[in-house]
């Protein structure tokens, strides 16, 4: 190594230590907020806190406060691992078939599945609020799942038959000829090599249902049944808003994320890179 | 028993007619080679009989049954794909046995078979890897062994060698060449190499824009083309072609000469052409001889277009009148030939083919019949 690239070398450096730092700097600020007791708004840019504390944690899980957070973590789990499996399970099956057998009006149903995403969320929170009324599924965790479905599923199944579109098909060809029906051509060939694509397809399931908060603050009006981002927005009042429980419940939000990503980790860059590189 | 019997096989996709009416037959133990230009069909043909694909036309019988209404399980076949398609995800044991389970077979049974067709393979030290942890020389004996191990009555194998370096090629061209004696299963096996074409054979059929063209032993092909496209596509250098006019001099005593810009050749007593008739004369390199005096009736004059050096042999092409003839030259002998030179060959006129010359031939214009015996040409 010469010395000119070794300069350039530690000005990289620098370039991503302070790339980092500005990403982390909103971060620090909020796990400030969240260990400075009280609940005011201190403008200070120090990252630091002055006094630490846990107090805002203990009040959200409801020791000596007013918080329910086990309860809104609850439900939200329910509704993001709900709306996970029922993504995977039938838009599994449903991407194998588009992506391996030929049917009558399947390119017919792929457009309309590509259709259903090309409306805002929002535009259909009426509509499904009159067929929740309906169905008695307003302020019901399963009709949560039902709406959060009816946008992941079409997603995963698109996202699910690219991925399968990519293995060759010579493999099933194989299969049949070794005897294997199309149900352990999917079962046994296709599904265990889709792996990576799977965890993709259940994460963004996961994410998609873990952070709504406009259709669930819509359709759940009972308290008891709140997800964490309708609970965490009460906190945030028309007058005064709780910044300290605020914060100590973005963190407490993050967290399950934060370690759906890291074990999926592996399969993810595997998932994310797949199409890219045969084999 | 376990002949294939292809009867006048018909594919089309997206419109365009793929195979236009083939008809074959394999006989039981038999290994025919599948040969043609790409493009021609071969893999089309394979993905039918294996039942990947369906018949637009014809009937596919396999051991005296009528198979082309069964799915590709029930026709007892099994295929060696030019990628080998074996399952990433499970062990080379688990890829051979894969068929084996789904047939629900004891598992006594699947260990004793994969074991054994491993023994054969030379793949028993390999059982627990996975495909991406082989050469690839391995993984075209695994894919095989998958075929082996569930004793199909007929192999399909499309180009299984392709993805070979020469030397591998070579080793298990041959070992493929023992395990056919050893099984003594009917195979059909596709190739774009004329060296495999050759030395595995029983019988070749080549195939051209869907239509088949001959079938038959190798040297059969070889040395009695039905029509010029056979002619040019067997033998490397390939065989050259002059254009010519059969001329029959009276006071030769009915002798045919063969003449075209820049040569006039005696044609062998067999072929009997009238006068004036339009032939293309087929020569193979190997009756051209280097030769700076030879009688006129066996003799080509022209200048070098080009040298290939190979080693111990070179191809020469020389420029007679408006063609070229390739001819096979020991290299030493040639000295210091130079593109432009000018050089005499002696033509064995006897190896000399004759094929019909006109518009509508479209480089399969049929061969000649010669009367002799020794050049039984077919006019097809
Ligand atoms: N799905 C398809 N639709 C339309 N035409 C096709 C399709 N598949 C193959 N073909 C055409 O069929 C012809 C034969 O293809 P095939 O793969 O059988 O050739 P091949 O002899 O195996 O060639 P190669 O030696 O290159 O493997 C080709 O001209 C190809 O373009
Ligand atoms: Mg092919």
């Amino acid at each position: 190594m010469s010395r000119p690239s070794a300069v350039r070398h530690a000005l990289g450096h620098a370039a991503v230590v302070a790339a980092t730092g500005a990403a982390l700097y909103p971060v620090l600020w909020v796990i400030k907020m969240a260990l400075s007791p009280g609940q005011a708004f201190d403008p200070s840019p120090s990252p630091w806190p002055r006094v630490v504390s846990l107090q805002n944690f203990r009040d959200l899980w409801g020791l000596g406060g007013t918080g329910h957070l086990w309860r809104e973590l609850g439900n939200s789990l329910i509704v993001a691992v709900a709306t996970a499996l029922v993504g995977l399970l039938s838009s599994a099956t449903a991407a194998f078939a588009f992506s391996r057998l030929r049917f009558r009006g399947r390119q017919a149903s792929l457009a309309f599945f590509l259709a259903t995403q090309m409306f805002p969320g929002i535009m259909m929170a009426i509509p499904l609020y009159i067929l929740l009324d309906d169905l008695r599924l307003l302020d019901s965790l399963t009709g949560l799942v039902l709406v959060y479905s009816t946008t992941s599923v079409p997603f995963c199944v698109w996202s699910l038959k690219g991925y399968l579109d990519t293995l060759p098909r010579e493999l099933d060809e194989a299969a049949r000829i070794d005897g294997a029906t199309s149900w352990q051509i999917f079962w046994k060939v296709i599904l265990p090599l889709a792996r990576p694509a799977l965890a993709v397809t259940a994460l963004f399931a996961f994410l998609s249902a873990w952070n709504e908060y406009i259709l669930a603050a819509t359709f759940l009006g009972d308290a008891r049944k709140y997800t964490l981002p309708v609970a965490l927005q009460s906190y945030v009042g028309e007058y005064h808003t709780e910044w300290g429980h605020f914060a100590a419940g973005a963190i407490v939000v993050s967290i399950p994320v934060m370690l759906v990503f890291f074990a999926l980790q592996k399969h993810l860059v595997a998932g994310l890179t797949a199409g890219g590189v045969k084999g | 028993m376990a002949e294939v019997e292809l009867k006048g096989i018909r594919k089309e996709l997206g419109g365009n007619a793929i195979l236009r009416g083939i008809d074959l037959a394999v006989a039981d133990g038999e290994l025919l080679v599948l040969v043609g230009p790409s493009g021609c069909g071969k893999t089309t043909l394979l993905r039918l009989v294996a039942g990947l694909e369906e018949l637009s036309g014809g009937e596919i019988w396999i051991g005296g049954r009528r198979v082309d209404a069964l799915p590709p399980a029930e026709r007892d076949v099994a295929m060696v794909f030019q990628s080998y398609a074996l399952y990433p995800h499970m062990t080379v044991r688990e890829n051979m046995a894969f068929g084996l389970t789904l047939k629900k077979l004891p598992r006594v049974e699947i260990d004793r078979r994969v074991e054994e067709t491993a023994a054969l393979l030379e793949l028993g030290a390999l059982l627990d890897r996975r495909p991406r942890q082989l050469s690839g020389g391995q993984r075209q004996r695994v894919a095989m062994g998958r075929a082996i191990v569930r004793r199909p009555q007929v192999f399909l194998f499309d180009e299984p060698l392709s993805n070979l370096d020469a030397a591998l090629r070579h080793q298990v061209r041959l070992e493929l060449g023992k395990l056919h004696r050893q099984l003594g299963s009917t195979m059909i096996y596709v190739t774009h190499d004329q060296v495999e074409a050759m030395t595995l054979a029983d019988r070749m059929a080549l195939l051209r824009a869907g239509e088949l063209m001959q079938a038959g032993p190798p040297l059969e092909l070889y040395e009695q083309p039905r029509n010029r496209f056979v002619g040019g596509f067997l033998g490397a250098p390939p065989m050259s072609f002059l254009a010519a006019t059969a001329r029959v001099d009276g006071a030769g005593g009915g002798r045919c000469r063969a003449e075209g810009r820049g040569f006039s050749l005696e044609l062998p007593g067999s072929f009997e052409l009238h006068d004036g008739r339009e032939i293309w004369l087929g020569v193979r390199p190997e009756d051209l001889a280097l030769a700076p005096v030879a009688p006129e009736g066996r003799l080509l004059r022209g200048s070098v277009d080009a040298v290939e050096i190979l080693g111990w042999e070179a191809h020469v092409e020389l420029r007679v009148g408006d063609g070229t003839v390739t001819a096979r030259a020991e290299a030493a002998r040639l000295g210091a030939l130079r593109p432009g030179a000018p050089l005499s060959l002696e033509v064995r006129t006897e190896g000399l083919r004759i094929f019909e010359r006109s518009a509508e031939g479209g480089g399969a214009e049929p061969a000649l019949a010669a009367a002799g015996k020794g050049a039984r040409a077919h006019v097809g």
